[in-house]
């Protein structure tokens, strides 16, 4: 039987019916496949990410190679959240030490920088919630440009971009 | 009996975009938290709807084009085509309003083009295509009747 031959309110039940299916299933394979996806996004992590539904982020993120064109044109100032002992191995060059717990036991330590100029900030490990925590700090405390290098220090580095004092 | 060149029009618009859809989808479903980086980038949504959205679009994305390409529940996979591409545009234009310096992640998640005047362009043209994909089979159907 042709669609068309179905009354109006028929066709119209019928098409949201398998609009919903179709939005469901991908809904339901797409977190079905993320459990079994070494780099997927796991049912705990979806479900952690409940109560922060409503609201947007105010910084943005970079992917590592951004990052790197910035570092070469030089406008922007990287700022390592990483522990101090492991800033003093080695850094990006040129970056600065804003360790994470220093900076909430202490937020006037980033008070003299200049909150017009554009800031990467970067953990060790990739998609750190820490530095998220910072740049948001950041943003509340007025600076207006705040980037977060999403691979991570351990994407630089596989990337053999340049790095300041170390032998790692 | 409808002209021939409609006929292959709407494969060939249906096959288009079922490719395109296929296509874009991969990268997303291979790199979902990158991809939701991108989604929050669009600064329209936080970070846990973007986690949401990386894990549902890439798939909605692939099934609206596996729909396409195999001609299974057409009407609604056109529709969808039409609200994704719709949507995809609203995006883009309010994320280049906006000022933002950001990656479009439209094929990519990585590594691809800013969004400027050229994106919008691009997928206003995919947003007409997909229109026009949308009121050729309505028509065709309404001939067959």
């Amino acid at each position: 039987m042709s669609p068309f031959l179905l009354p109006f309110k028929n066709r119209v039940r019928r098409t949201l019916f398998r609009i919903i299916v179709i939005a469901l299933g991908a809904l339901i394979v797409g977190i079905l496949v993320n459990q079994f996806h070494n780099k997927g996004i796991r049912w705990n992590i979806l479900l952690l990410s409940l109560p922060e539904l409503s609201g947007t982020s105010e910084w943005t993120t970079v992917s590592t190679d951004s990052a790197f064109f910035l570092f070469l044109q030089q406008e922007a100032c990287f700022i390592d959240i990483r522990h101090g002992d492991e800033f003093e191995i080695d850094r990006i060059p040129g970056s600065i030490s804003l360790p994470f717990f220093d900076y909430f036991k202490n937020s006037d330590l980033m008070d003299e920088r200049d909150r017009e100029s554009a800031y990467i900030l970067y953990d060790f490990q990739r998609h750190s919630k820490s530095v998220r925590l910072v740049a948001k700090q950041l943003v509340k405390d007025g600076f207006r440009h705040i980037y977060v290098m999403q691979g991570g220090y351990i994407e630089w580095l596989d990337r053999k971009y340049p790095v300041e004092g170390g032998d790692r | 009996m409808k002209p021939g060149w409609q006929k292959w029009l709407i494969m060939m618009l249906r096959l288009g975009f079922g490719m395109f859809l296929i296509i874009a989808s991969i990268d997303k479903i291979r790199h979902p938290y990158p991809f939701a980086d991108v989604v929050e980038n669009y600064r329209v949504l936080g970070e846990g709807l973007s986690r949401w959205v990386a894990v549902w679009v890439p798939y909605l994305e692939a099934i609206v084009g596996a729909l396409l390409i195999l001609g299974i529940w057409l009407d609604e996979a056109v529709l969808m085509n039409c609200s994704l591409m719709g949507i995809f545009l609203i995006l883009v234009t309010q994320a280049y309003l906006r000022g933002l310096d950001i990656r479009c992640g439209c094929f990519f998640v990585e590594g691809e083009s800013t969004i400027g005047l050229m994106k919008i362009v691009e997928n206003a043209l995919f947003v007409c295509f997909s229109v026009v994909l949308l009121v050729f089979l309505r028509k065709r159907k309404s001939a067959l009747v």
